[in-house]
């Protein structure tokens, strides 16, 4: 519980940061008042970072696994442009890098989506585990650039927490979906 | 510039009114709608859920043995496309912003005339529609065809019951910490649930709940997680695991009962990183004799990847009795019904659908140009 104490901690901050108290306490006092039926606590999932890594050390133009070639973009791990950036070990969707945003960044008048799934990805640099929230830009159709479907760890719908094929805009004004982004909420 | 404009359109009404002279053999053209017959077994219903506009999805209706699109229904955002159990209504349960793409959210079950594919009329129902990649199982209708049932997830999940033949909204019913909607008789309907196991929900004649029933966890979701949109013939789901397992779960009664699992590799196919996959992995034949299980080579978590062969599946004997090879790797299959069954393949990155006979496997042929094909129907 400790852990999950933790995360839910940080994806607290992280969240509080960026939207004004009484906004991110009506949205809570939503999901707690319509039975808090899915859970919405963040989910660790350390085991992501290892195809991120297997993905860091294909050599570019490398044959993508079968099946994902049109899925996987190969790239610097540093670039965060491409699917196996750091960041993304667990993302699924179009980047929002490559839509005039940045890693944890919308484009011009895409609304951040307060609610979102957590995975935990290790920086090649330092070696440390950080606690990456995915959160989609929302109200806009979407970018079709960048897309990446990282499905370490994924989950049916019936774990809708660990999910990637909903769409995430809970609490944003439209569920109209438009890119992907992974904002470092702390170090595990 | 009036006078001009007036002798132009004084022309025109009589070219219009004067039938244009026309070779003899030739009698000139009558414009019209066509219909539809009645849907034969090797139609298939595909849906293509554009990516780049998901605001408008789009069923296409194709003929498999002609290889040719007879016709196109639309829905809304992300829409679930069902048809009714006599097969004369399809619906398209959407969900629709005032400005396309932003301003009021509205969400409505549309009806369509299955013959003509006209729209006929709409239900409005709580804007909480899950939306989600396309799945096969967001909504369903019941086997009297009576009642819709919606899958919502706002994140808190529940269902829409709507009454078709009433016209109405009748009202939501949670489903706590369970989702989709496997429908398994005229007033019963399942939902997955985080914990492995199964609810189903019970209604009575005006479409309320009567009663709600939790079965035992039948797989644990941690280890093993059965993917989300089995198989269902009549009140049977089987499900497929990202293992391999095969679970045969009987949703007739009140609460859900499911057999012991069984796997579908042996030792040689489990070294072999032989598992299932895709988007619906899984089918089985009309009267469930059969299982068709999409699959491929990979490793763990590769539960998404394109499958090249597809195995068959006996039900009873809890074996394999075939393997097909796919000349195009798939993400999408399934079994048609009636006396010659055929298998139906989405190739999504390709765009088309490739046909197989049954039970030996020889492949049919292509149709292309089917957009981003995520799911099948068949009637």
């Amino acid at each position: 519980m400790d852990k999950i104490d933790q995360l839910v901690e940080h994806l607290t901050r992280a969240i509080a940061q960026r939207t004004s108290r009484r906004s991110f306490l009506a949205r809570l006092g939503t999901l707690v008042a319509g039975g808090m039926i899915i859970p919405l606590l963040p989910v660790d999932r350390v085991s992501a970072s290892a195809r991120a890594q297997s993905l860091a050390a294909m050599p570019p133009g490398a044959p993508a696994p079968a099946g994902m070639e049109a899925m996987v973009k190969h790239g610097n791990p540093e670039d965060d442009s491409a699917c196996d950036y750091w960041k993304y070990c667990a993302i699924d969707g179009y980047l929002c890098s490559c839509c005039g945003g940045g890693s944890h960044d919308c484009p011009p008048g895409a609304s951040p989506s307060p609610t979102s799934w957590v995975g935990t990805c290790r920086h090649p640099g330092d070696g440390k585990d950080y606690i990456v929230s995915y959160r989609d830009c929302c109200g806009k159709t979407p970018c079709g650039r960048c897309l990446c479907a990282n499905t370490e760890g994924e989950m049916p719908l019936y774990r809708a927490q660990l999910d990637s094929d909903l769409i995430w805009c809970f609490g944003a004004p439209t569920m109209v979906y438009h890119c992907s982004t992974a904002e470092i909420v702390g170090v595990k | 510039m009036f006078s001009r404009s007036l002798i132009c359109a004084a022309a025109m009404l009589a070219i219009a009114a004067v039938p244009v002279p026309v070779r003899a053999q030739l009698a000139p053209d009558q414009m019209t709608s066509y219909k539809l017959g009645a849907p034969a077994p090797h139609w298939a219903y595909i849906f293509d859920s554009p990516s780049s506009v998901p605001q408008v999805s789009k069923v296409l209706i194709v003929d498999t043995d002609a290889r040719k699109l007879l016709g196109q229904l639309n829905g809304g955002y992300l829409a679930s496309f069902v048809m009714s159990p006599d097969r004369s209504e399809l619906y398209m349960a959407g969900t629709f912003y005032s400005r396309t793409w932003h301003g009021t959210r509205t969400d409505a079950v549309e009806i369509f005339d299955a013959r003509t594919l006209d729209f006929k009329s709409e239900i409005k129902i709580p804007p909480k529609r899950l939306l989600i990649v396309p799945k096969d199982n967001s909504a369903a209708v019941t086997t009297d065809g009576r009642f819709m049932i919606v899958a919502n997830l706002t994140p808190a999940t529940s269902v829409s019951v709507v009454d078709l033949k009433a016209h109405k909204f009748v009202g939501e019913i949670e489903t706590p910490g369970c989702v989709q909607v496997m429908v398994s008789g005229a007033r019963k309907f399942s939902s997955m649930c985080a914990d492995g196991s199964i609810l189903t929900v019970t209604l009575d004649d005006a479409g309320k709940l009567a009663h709600r029933g939790r079965s035992k966890p039948f797989f644990n979701p941690s280890k093993d997680p059965v993917f989300d949109q089995p198989a269902v013939v009549g009140a049977t789901a089987y499900f497929d695991s990202y293992h391999g397992m095969i679970y045969k779960v009987d949703l007739s009664g009140e609460v859900a009962v499911a057999e012991p699992g069984w796997s579908a590799l042996d030792d040689a196919d489990r070294k072999a990183n032989w598992r299932p996959g895709g988007w619906q992995s899984i089918s089985a034949s009309a009267d469930g004799a059969e299982i068709y299980l999409l699959m491929h080579q990979g490793g763990e978590w590769t539960h998404k990847q394109f499958g090249k062969e597809v195995w068959v599946l006996n039900a009873a004997q809890k074996n394999r009795t075939a393997r097909i090879a796919l000349k195009t790797q798939a993400y999408s299959i399934r079994a048609s019904a009636g006396p010659q069954p055929i298998l139906e393949c989405l190739a999504l990155l390709e765009s088309q659908l490739e046909t197989y006979s049954l039970p030996d496997g020889k492949y049919l042929g292509v149709y292309r140009n089917l957009g981003a094909p995520f799911l099948i129907y068949g009637p």
